[in-house]
């Protein structure tokens, strides 16, 4: 710091328009202007008022945060309380408000059949839903998560949809000694052998997710050795390319293009593809959000581009959304992961098969219900059964009782298994399907397992010359979908069926 | 056709997108020395007008400029007043736009959050005939072909309001010097409220093309936009149109190339580039006067 | 350094400052989560009057508004769970370490500091982006976590870290105060008026601005340190979010009253206070009320709420100085 007397020359120039601009050193004797300035004494009385006004200020602000906060208080035992955040707005605000909307569906349900028995209310209680919006940011949904603990006394915390969204919870539930049920978050991360107090409910580890899909594809290397993986950089998206990647590797298939974006615009995803394309692959997996698989197909179709074998995550889980807003045609023959409501299971023993919640769900909104609001009502099946099985609201009965569950329940999203150590979910695995077009639009053909096939793949896709405009479904000569056979062996089906089937389907 | 052709082509259009979406941004940022964060909203804005006129009355983005620009023309001035003027009471107005259109650009998310939910929305490519064409030997969606067009018409515009009109004349005075601009009897108030006006306006028209070439459309989107349009302005300079082309080429490239060859470092490029260009020639790359001070 | 010449203003007058800037910050934070059990806000304002505090003191003092501040506290928030998870050092030196990273990184930034205005602003928030970016890039999650995150939770104390983001908030406030008071401070004010005159009088005023700087990022730092440890797992969207840490404080500083030192605490104690009471009980409308009452009250009350404090006390206890 230079000597304070060169300093001071300087200063006492600019003092007149800091005093007066800046009010701090109202007061203070020193720095006083020689004129101009006003006197010490009035100074003292107006900085006197400063100082109570601030500490009014302050005092008012903590004391009406306080109040408005604590008015809430603690639910009473004639209900129960289920807390969960939901983003309003942002980035997650879509898939976040399916979620929300299934598990709403299931509290109105459980509400509208007298409330969930609690042993040791002796009764059937009603559930009571408390709802925050933390507008996809996770700062604000900590704080939330916090309130749904600490002031509102929630008996029963699910996490809002996503892992970004999930995490802040995990360690405050945690700390407060309070089961988080997760529906939606599958990072590997939040499960632990030393945190007992979460429970993922609704979907597989991220990192399982394409299992079945590579194991898919290693059956298919007849067909596909050249494999292209394009993946956005975050953590439910890089676990599976991950995963695929490694199980490919193994399996003698090294991928021919394995990159990271976080590109979402559809002319960046233009140059990716030119530059997947120059690889020459057979398969073009994309692991992405919905917002990049929209431009992703934009993208495929700007180019006129063709792949024999094209997979992306959300033309099954938004399948609406997906067929809506992407150039007609593009889902043509597109696979994705099977998952409710294209899979059924047969040996539902918990809430209704996947046909009758499809229908009970679209009488009541008017169109079916997509992946994540499965999720959400699915989320709230487990956690009925898990208080119901429990008897009481203690947390850790609670987590008890889902072990407890766990191996013997099969809900409409197929078997419920939990890693009893750490509460991560093993079961409701990702299958893989194919959508096909027929006269009356898409059909979603569930192609691997074999056991839960619903017809043949159709490999390699039919290259499709679309006029645009017209919805996915035309006339023509369109392929017609295998019907479901039991036991044909998939390596079969391959080499005989759709090895020969393959039709050029041209419209123009 | 190579892939470095196909890059090539791709980029140049994408580039002429990006322009138009600073164009405005850079009109007003230049002219009023204010920082509009909304400037992304507004654009966000425009794309749900144009998509809901494809929609329900199957009007061609093109056709839809029709509607949208004088409109967001209007809403541009109807803002101006209230808003802008009023900023100048403040110590620093440049930095109290800032909040301001912070708050602008909150409660505009918050409104298309409301009116059009959080689904995402695109526009229609097949309103476009033949669905392709070739550029350069590259196959190119006619979309982005005729966004392009659009884009080189709207700078041609700007330019021309610019450096043929009287208020064009009135505005780079602006841009130049306030304080002498006034003096000389410049009405700060009526030069400033039309730019803000064409600066919404061309905001809105860039948004009518936007989920055709660029991110599906969504309330929360706007930021991105907001984002690029003022790393493109800063890397060209403020008040040329053509500095402001310049920007958006350097962008559109850095984000082509590097998505052939490095993809998963692509999104950091024109950032880092920006940096470099900025400390470089803090005047950007067509400026003349020093914005070192 | 000799505090007889560091400190031009009246010690006397500074001690009572102290006084009067402690006794509601710690009532606040002591009293806070007794009435009102979410622990969570009070840590979030904690970390708001740090940051606030280590704004102001760049912002306030030397006029340039960096858009992408919240690089800072990142960095420190990473800096602590990377050394903590992947290197196994303790929780405090690891929070110390990474607010050092943060100072580093600001180091590695001055050339910014050439520039004026707006574009320094716009140019700092490049910077965040490219960081960002780097932080959470695939190819680094042997060093960072990638995208995958990072988690330190075995050290998580959330009780602890509250208590040390409180006093450290105390003590942030109270290093504004001292700046303020100091020969640094009004040097970095008068910097901020005229330049020109400054240097003139042969003061290197980028080296003022550079002290300037790397206070505030290191401030931050400790923030982000202290709310990383609090998360104990986070996604690289969670420190890195530009309107939580970025935006929202200079609003907050904005309001209270850039470069006064109560301001900013005011501005954070009212806005925050409202900005969570709308997101707990008017959650679907926050986005359009608080964008409201933001355009609202830089439109009335543009140069922050201290000047209209200073007015209404005039007004009140000397009605004859009244405007």
């Amino acid at each position: 710091m230079p000597s304070g007397v060169a300093n001071r020359k300087v200063i006492s120039q600019s003092q007149v328009t800091l005093l007066q601009q800046w009010g701090y050193f109202m007061g203070s004797e020193n720095v006083t202007p020689p004129t101009g300035g006003p006197s010490g004494s009035r100074k003292k009385s107006s900085r006197n008022a400063i100082i109570a006004i601030v500490v009014v200020v302050i005092l008012i602000a903590a004391g009406l945060t306080a109040y408005e906060l604590t008015r809430t208080g603690k639910s009473s035992q004639q209900s129960i309380t289920v807390g969960t955040l939901y983003a309003g707005s942002g980035s997650f605000a879509l898939s976040s408000g399916y979620q929300l909307a299934g598990l709403k569906y299931w509290i109105n349900q459980t509400n509208a059949n007298g409330g969930l028995m609690l042993n040791s209310a002796g009764k059937k209680l009603p559930l009571k839903l408390v709802t925050y919006n933390d507008q996809s940011s996770t700062a604000t949904a900590q704080t939330e998560y916090t309130n749904l603990i600490t002031t509102n006394h929630v008996n029963i915390l699910v996490s809002d949809f996503g892992s970004t969204l999930t995490a802040p919870a995990v360690a405050i539930a945690q700390e407060h000694h309070q089961l988080l049920f997760d529906p939606t978050a599958s990072s590997p991360g939040f499960f632990t052998a030393t945190n007992p107090y979460i429970v993922d409910l609704s979907i597989l580890v991220s990192s399982q997710w394409p299992l079945v899909l590579a194991h898919y594809i290693i059956s298919q290397k007849s067909n596909i050795t050249r494999v292209a993986i394009l993946y956005l950089d975050q953590a439910f998206t890089t676990a599976q390319a991950q995963t695929l990647d490694s199980a490919l590797v193994a399996a003698g298939i090294t991928p021919v293009y394995y990159q990271s974006t976080s590109a979402s615009s559809a002319a960046e995803y233009s140059t990716l593809l030119q530059s997947i394309n120059a690889t020459h692959p057979q398969a073009v997996l994309n692991f992405g959000y919905d917002t990049n698989d929209i431009a992703f197909f934009q993208a495929l179709n700007a180019n006129s581009m063709h792949f024999n074998f094209v997979f992306t995550i959300y033309a099954g889980l938004e399948y609406a959304v997906l067929n809506k807003q992407t150039p007609a045609g593009s889902l043509n023959y597109t696979y994705t992961y099977a998952s409710p409501p294209d899979v059924q299971y047969s040996n539902v023993n918990l809430g209704p098969t996947t046909s009758s919640f499809v229908n009970s769900w679209t009488s009541a909104y008017g169109s079916g219900p997509n992946f994540n609001n499965i999720a959400g009502y699915n989320a709230g099946l487990l956690i009925g059964k898990t208080i119901e099985t429990a008897g009481s609201l203690n947390q850790t009965a609670l987590r008890q009782a889902a072990n407890k569950l766990s191996g013997n329940t099969t809900t409409l999203e197929g078997p419920f298994v939990l890693n009893t150590t750490s509460g991560a979910q093993l079961g409701m695995p990702m299958d893989v399907m194919q959508y096909q077009p027929t006269s009356t639009g898409l059909r979603p053909v569930v192609i691997y397992p074999t056991d839960l096939a619903t017809g043949t793949a159709v490999y390699p896709a039919p290259s499709v010359a679309l006029s645009g405009g017209s919805p996915a479904a035309v006339s023509g000569p369109l392929m017609q979908a295998q019907p479901a056979s039991q036991s044909f062996l998939n390596q079969q089906a391959f080499t005989s069926e759709s090895m020969a089937a393959p039709v050029q389907v041209r419209f123009r | 056709m190579s892939l470095f052709v196909d890059a090539f082509v791709t980029s140049m259009l994408y580039a002429a997108f990006f322009s138009l979406a600073a164009l405005g941004l850079n009109l007003v940022f230049g002219v009023m020395r204010i920082v509009n964060l909304a400037h992304g909203e507004f654009l966000v804005m425009g794309s749900y007008l144009a998509i809901a006129l494809a929609i329900h009355y199957g009007f061609n983005p093109v056709l839809s400029l029709a509607v949208v620009v004088p409109l967001f023309f209007a809403i541009g001035l109807l803002l101006y007043y209230p808003l802008v003027p009023r900023l100048q009471r403040s110590d620093d107005p440049e930095m109290s736009s800032f909040i301001l259109f912070f708050g602008v650009s909150f409660a505009m998310e918050g409104l298309a959050v409301q009116f059009f939910g959080n689904n995402y929305q695109e526009m229609n490519y097949a309103l476009f005939r033949p669905l392709h064409l070739n550029l350069l030997n590259s196959t190119v969606p006619t979309a982005w072909v005729v966004t392009a067009a659009v884009s080189v018409a709207a700078i041609v515009a700007v330019y021309l309001y610019l450096y043929r009109t009287g208020l064009g004349l009135k505005t780079r005075a602006l841009m130049i010097n306030r304080d002498e601009a006034m003096a000389n009897g410049v009405n700060i108030n009526r030069v400033s409220a039309v730019a803000f006006g064409f600066s919404i306006a061309l905001a809105a028209a860039a948004g009518s093309f936007s989920s055709l070439i660029s991110y599906p459309t969504s309330p929360s989107i706007g930021d991105t936009f907001t984002l690029i349009s003022f790393a493109i302005i800063i890397i060209g300079a403020l008040g040329n149109p053509l500095a402001t082309v310049l920007g958006a080429v350097v962008f559109a490239y850095a984000y082509g190339y590097t998505d052939i060859y490095l993809p998963n470092w692509s999104s950091i490029v024109p950032f880092i580039i920006l940096i470099a260009v900025i400390l470089a020639r803090p005047q950007g790359l067509l400026g003349r006067k020093a914005r070192e001070f | 350094m000799n505090f007889r010449k560091v400190f031009l203003a009246d010690r006397r007058m500074l001690a009572r400052d102290a006084g009067i800037m402690v006794l509601p910050l710690a009532l606040l934070f002591l009293l806070g989560p007794m009435l009102f059990a979410n622990q969570g806000l009070f840590m979030e304002l904690a970390i708001y009057v740090m940051l606030a505090d280590a704004l102001n003191i760049v912002y306030g003092f030397t006029g340039y508004l960096p858009f992408g501040f919240g690089v800072f506290f990142a960095v420190g928030a990473y800096g602590t769970a990377i050394l903590v998870a992947f290197h196994g050092w303790p929780v405090a030196l690891a929070i110390l370490a990474g607010a050092l990273f943060s100072a580093l990184l600001s180091l590695l930034f001055t050339p910014l500091l050439r520039l004026s205005g707006a574009y320094f602003a716009i140019a700092s928030l490049a910077a965040f982006e490219a960081v960002y970016l780097i932080f959470s890039n695939s190819s680094l999650t042997s060093v960072t976590g990638g995208p995958y995150g990072i988690s330190f939770t075995s050290v998580y104390a959330p009780n602890l870290d509250y208590a040390v983001a409180a006093v450290l908030a105390v003590v942030s406030a109270l290093t504004v105060l001292a700046v303020s008071g100091s020969s640094f401070g009004i040097a970095l004010k008068a910097i901020r008026e005229d330049r020109f005159a400054v240097e003139l009088a042969g003061v290197n005023s980028l080296k003022y601005r550079t002290y300037a700087w790397l206070i505030s990022s290191f401030l931050s730092g400790v923030a982000g340190g202290l709310y990383g440890w609090y998360l104990g797992f986070f996604y690289p969207e969670a420190v890195f979010s530009l309107t939580d840490f970025s935006v929202l404080v200079i609003v907050f500083v904005l309001f209270g009253g850039r470069g006064t030192v109560f301001g900013p605490l005011i501005g954070v104690a009212v806005l925050f206070a409202v900005y969570e009471f709308l997101t707990l009980y008017f959650s679907n409308l926050v986005l359009i009320i608080f964008g409201v009452l933001l355009v609202l009250l830089i439109l009335f009350i543009p140069n922050g709420i201290m000047e209209q404090v200073t007015r209404l006390g005039r007004l009140l206890f000397r009605p004859e100085e009244g405007e």
